[in-house]
């Protein structure tokens, strides 16, 4: 039995919730012959593939369900491979929940998590690199990470990957050929060609790695920490940034006791911002645990957005800490805003803060565009390609690559400390298992299970 | 029938596949009869008079370790010892010794004599007898038709041999021996498929028209080291190889004969392998090598008889001679036989299981060059595991099949039956995936205690494993334990350019450096006789700890990848699909898992022109019970 004449799988395409539309997808032999026992429109089975076609979903008892547009994908040319149905329907969960129900009845099963790309990578459609890029696609929150998604499932990255471990490939020839013919008078590898290519897999492979950097926050979002001391006006300046009242705004100090997250996309960059409670030593049972999590959140943050009240100025307190943020966590970006400013009677810039007025901003965005797009800029900085397809999102492909690269470094010493060939096969030969297991070529059943487990419902 | 006509295991073939299969089978307690078409070509080496080499060597201890006989028999006659590689890692070290082709043979002649149940019959098979799918003996030339439970097919390059010098051929198995006729044929018309293969040999010269003062001296090792686990002592001499070369005066007159090629005019259609080219090979493939390397090996003791080798060449014997006299000190040499190639048939072995038995005939097994392979190592390691596993058959044991992370038989087999071959396969060590673990100085320690799960180890053999290992046990426990004053051992460290220590250091830690050497360590600061205890053998015990404590972190992350891989060999392909219906695969890749059928898909992520992605989808569908044999 093969998968392409399995049951036929039926599950909603689109995101749950209210929207103006939604889509459901059937994929199987049968996708033909079941959406037409509920379907009011043309014979959908003599329609040529890629086509189009309205009319009324119905229950099995005949009953209108909701105006539809279907759209047949022949089998082969469709995701899955299989003959593919796409309903669209009108947006809201009751509407949908019916057409899936009707398509059930009439012996369509709802796919289980994956199935749709487990059918597409079974069906030759995809490699696991492309597959695991649909799923990333699914999960993308923001421009960026879609247009990245798309350039892995269009295939580019899973070429470089094929590429490095083809010229690792060589290498080890090269290095085979040594062992296994001294006695003949063959030639033997140029240990400086050896050592360039070792150089430049060792760079490819960094620069994919530290790709990762600025990957991992284009899929999820760049992680922004607001923090400061009570009533610095952290609550008002996330309102601002994110363009509406959010956060409870008080004169009391320490009214943001728990963490307040909030989203929005800037320049295509989905940006995420906690907002956290001040940071003091208080008696108050529940501010101290607020600031205890503030000062964690910090610490697993991308940019730590500092705020202070200019009328008071940063105390000594503050710079230690910041001093000390700098110092332990090298990675984080820290943006200093001096708040407060209108409330000054003479405001003079001072070098590397921000100042502001966070209440000022909330009626004018433009006053915090500046810090918005530094932000931005900082966390551009990573971008080790130009390319959206060289940027790692993936941390299952950036664990691959690190083992990679920590097996290329190995070679690189046991080349320079002399070590025989044979050594320093075992460490080319790991390499290239690490990137076979980004694009499948040596896909062990865990790699599988984990990678199937976390496809959505319905793609 | 009449009980001479009746044995529990017959073995077609004396060469070094039949004869180890011969061996181990009767030593198994099976009923044996080898029939060979000549008694006096028992063991007989065809082709080059050296046993080993780079990947060989490992094969030929790793027999020895399970009980084979090539090993001892290598050292009896052998007439000079070297280690290959040995500048290069452990892993790759190699042990190769030049023979005596006379001694040899007659050593091996010798111990088939002195088995017990193992007999012995000059007569040529021509069919093989099989009622129902299960094999139960054969018929001979003569008419006479034997009876066995099992047959081990060992033909060599006999089946349907021809030979070829210049425009010159005929059928033979082997210069001056009949070729074997009638088995292709009773195969073929019990469906299974075979394919032509071809292999060649050089000349041989005399030895007293060599002028060696012109050429290099290639002497044996100082201190040689052994084949077998149960040698004690080597031949105290050796004879030494010469080195010379070809030049583009030898280059030309070779071309002259080119015309009469059987190779270059079309009259050899098999497959030749390509890293053992013939010498008109060489010069038509590389033409921009202006000369090319010649090893003068001698054939005995006694013999002034010397192999070309380098020189493999089926171009007329004329041109052959002229060629050889312009070589560095050939320039009076007298040709005593001219070099040949030949054609046989062989079959491709897809169409036997890990085991050595055939698929399609229960009974019947094949071993050496009948599947493919080139060379006495690969055919003496299938005859042993074919001579094992037809013995277990008979007494309904399940075979015995040698993982590739455990021995180069085991990636030998696996890559002959997962991977097949369209050319005469000799083994690499590059072949090997796993070869740090697969050490020639650790071939015991790896498989004899499965000889002797077998049956094939006998007392002594174990007890001087048991001794070996319990001295590099105890050798190891000591140098993990001594240490060092900086005062006592910095001149040493200085001498062989390592960094001095400051404070007391541990010996192992020492020794695991790449330039130190804990022989001399030893030796230099007085430790020999507290720290090492001497095994049995010719090899020493401090030398095999060594190894180990430099490449302990390289055989931890190597066994790191085993473990990968027996997840994947754990993951079982039932029999009989019918992998031609599932689309989603390679065409290719269809065709070649109909053939071989993977036990396993480990076994099947080996077999060539199928992909990473196809193994995946093969994954996907085993674990959705897609997959199912044919009713």
């Amino acid at each position: 039995m093969t998968p392409t004449d399995g049951d036929t799988i039926v599950a909603r395409a689109t995101a749950r919730g209210i929207a103006a539309i939604a889509m459901i997808r059937l994929s199987g032999a049968e996708a033909f012959n079941i959406a037409q026992k509920c379907f009011s429109g043309t014979d959908l089975s003599s329609k040529e593939s890629h086509t189009a076609h309205v009319g009324f979903m119905q229950s099995v008892s005949k009953n209108d369900l909701d105006q539809v547009v279907i759209t047949v994908y022949r089998a082969p040319r469709s995701v899955t491979g299989e003959n593919v149905i796409e309903i669209t329907c009108h947006g809201g969960d009751l509407v949908s929940h019916r057409i899936m129900d009707a398509l059930v009845e009439v012996g369509a099963r709802p796919a289980e998590p994956g199935e749709f790309t487990q059918r597409a990578f079974l069906n030759g459609k995809m490699d696991l690199a492309q597959a695991e890029a649909v799923s990333e696609l699914i999960h993308s929150g923001s421009r960026r990470a879609q247009a990245i998604s798309l350039a892995h499932l269009k295939g580019s990255y899973s070429a470089a990957l094929h590429e490095l471990r083809e010229e690792m490939l060589d290498l080890c020839g090269f290095i085979e050929l040594e062992l296994d013919f001294a006695e003949e008078d063959v030639e033997f590898a140029d240990k400086a060609r050896l050592s360039d290519l070792l150089e430049r897999t060792k760079a490819l492979l960094r620069r994919l790695i530290d790709s990762y950097r600025y990957g991992s926050v284009v899929r999820d979002g760049v992680h922004i920490v607001l923090a400061g001391r009570p009533n610095a006006g952290k609550s008002t300046l996330l309102n601002a940034l994110v363009g509406f009242d959010r956060a409870i705004v008080s004169e009391t100090p320490g009214t943001t006791r728990d963490e307040i997250g909030e989203e929005t996309e800037y320049a295509g960059m989905r940006l995420q911002f906690v907002d956290t409670a001040g940071l003091r030593d208080t008696g108050d049972e529940i501010e101290s645990e607020g600031v205890r999590r503030a000062e964690a959140s910090i610490r697993k943050a991308d940019v730590l957005v500092y705020v202070y009240d200019a009328t008071i100025g940063l105390d000594e307190e503050e710079r230690v800490f910041l001093d000390d943020l700098m110092r332990t966590e090298p990675d984080l970006r820290i943006f200093v805003i001096r708040n407060k400013c209108d409330l000054l009677e003479s405001s003079r810039a001072v070098d590397g803060e921000y100042s502001l007025s966070a209440l000022r901003s909330m009626k004018d965005e433009s006053l915090v565009t500046p810090l918005l797009s530094d932000i931005l800029k900082s966390v551009e900085a990573d971008r080790t390609f130009g390319e959206e397809s060289y940027v790692v999102t993936n941390e299952r492909h950036r664990h691959h690559l690190g083992e990679a690269y920590e097996a290329v470094v190995a070679a690189m010493k046991a080349l320079k400390e002399n070590m025989s060939g044979d050594l320093i096969a075992l460490d080319l030969r790991l390499a290239m298992n690490e990137l076979g297991a980004i694009t499948g070529a040596t896909a062990t059943e865990d790699i599988l299970d984990r990678i199937f487990s976390r496809f959505c419902i319905g793609k | 029938m009449a009980k001479y006509l009746v044995y529990d295991i017959i073995v077609v073939g004396g060469g070094h596949a039949g004869s180890e299969a011969a061996a181990a089978a009767a030593r198994l307690g099976a009923r044996t009869l080898l029939i060979t078409m000549n008694l006096e070509a028992i063991g007989r080496m065809s082709c080059n008079p050296a046993i080993g080499g780079i990947g060989k060597g490992q094969i030929v201890r790793e027999i020895d370790a399970l009980g084979g006989i090539m090993g001892r028999i290598t050292d009896h006659s052998g007439i000079q010892f070297r280690m290959l590689n040995k500048r290069k890692g452990p892993a790759v070290w190699s042990p190769r010794a030049q023979c005596d082709r006379q001694l040899y043979a007659q050593g091996v002649r010798h111990e088939l004599e002195s088995i017990d149940q193992l007999y012995m019959r000059a007569d040529m098979v021509t069919d093989i007898l099989v009622t129902g799918g299960t094999v139960h003996g054969v018929r001979t030339q003569l008419g006479r038709e034997y009876s066995a439970g099992a047959v081990v097919l060992t033909n060599g390059t006999f089946m349907n041999g021809t030979i070829h010098i210049g425009e010159n051929q005929f059928g033979g198995g082997r210069m001056g021996e009949k070729a074997s006729v009638g088995v292709t044929a009773s195969l073929h018309e019990r469906g299974f498929e075979s394919g032509r293969l071809k292999t060649g040999t050089p000349p041989r010269i005399d030895g007293r028209t060599i002028d060696y003062d012109k050429i290099g001296e290639q002497p044996g090792d100082a201190e040689p080291g052994p084949f077998s686990f149960m040698t004690d002592a080597l031949p105290g001499k050796q004879r030494s190889c010469w080195l010379t070369y070809t030049n583009d005066q030898v280059h030309d007159v070779l071309r002259t004969g080119f015309d009469r090629s059987p190779m270059f005019e079309g009259r050899i259609r098999g497959q030749g392998p390509r890293y053992c080219p013939s010498i008109e090979d060489k010069i038509d493939r590389f033409a921009d090598r202006d000369s090319h390397q010649l090893f003068l090996e001698p054939e005995g003791w006694n013999t002034e008889e010397v192999y070309v080798n380098g020189f493999s060449t089926s171009l007329p014997e004329d041109t052959q001679s002229d060629a050889l006299h312009l070589i560095e000190g050939l320039e009076n040499v007298h040709m005593i036989r001219p070099g040949y190639a030949i054609e046989y048939d062989y079959f491709p072995a897809y169409q036997i299981r890990y085991s050595m038995e055939t698929k399609s005939i229960d009974g019947l097994y094949f071993a050496g060059q009948i599947n493919g392979t080139t060379g006495y190592e690969e055919a003496a390691a299938q005859g042993i595991m074919a001579g094992i596993n037809a013995a277990r058959s008979i007494k309904d044991l399940s075979p015995i099949v040698l993982e590739r992370s455990e021995a180069y038989i085991g990636v030998l087999i696996d890559d002959l039956v997962a991977k097949g071959t369209d050319e005469p396969y000799r083994m690499f060590t590059s072949r090997a995936e796993h070869r740090i673990l697969l050490r020639q100085d650790n071939s015991d320690a790896r498989l004899t205690p499965l000889g002797r799960e077998i049956g094939l180890v006998d007392d002594s053999r174990m007890r001087r494993f048991e001794i070996r290992q319990d001295a590099i046990e105890r050798t190891r426990q000591n140098v993990e334990a001594a240490s060092v004053k900086p005062e006592v051992v910095n001149r040493y460290l200085e001498s062989v350019g390592t960094s001095i220590i400051d404070k007391p250091e541990k010996l192992a830690k020492l020794a695991a450096r790449p330039q130190v050497s804990l022989k001399n360590i030893v030796d230099y600061v007085k430790l020999r006789e507290e720290v090492v205890v001497e095994g049995p053998g010719i090899e020493l015990t401090e030398t095999l700890v060594e190894t180990e404590l430099k490449y302990a972190g390289y055989v931890k992350r190597e066994q790191e990848l085993v473990a990968r891989m027996v997840k994947l060999e754990a993951f079982p392909i039932p029999r009989n699909i019918d992998y031609s219906r599932l689309d989603h695969i390679a065409m290719e890749a269809r065709e070649k898992l109909n053939k071989i059928q993977p036990e396993n898909i480990g076994q099947a992520s080996r077999i060539s022109g199928v992909s990473p992605a196809d193994i995946s989808v093969l994954m996907v569908l085993l674990k959705k019970r897609q997959l199912e044999p044919q009713v």
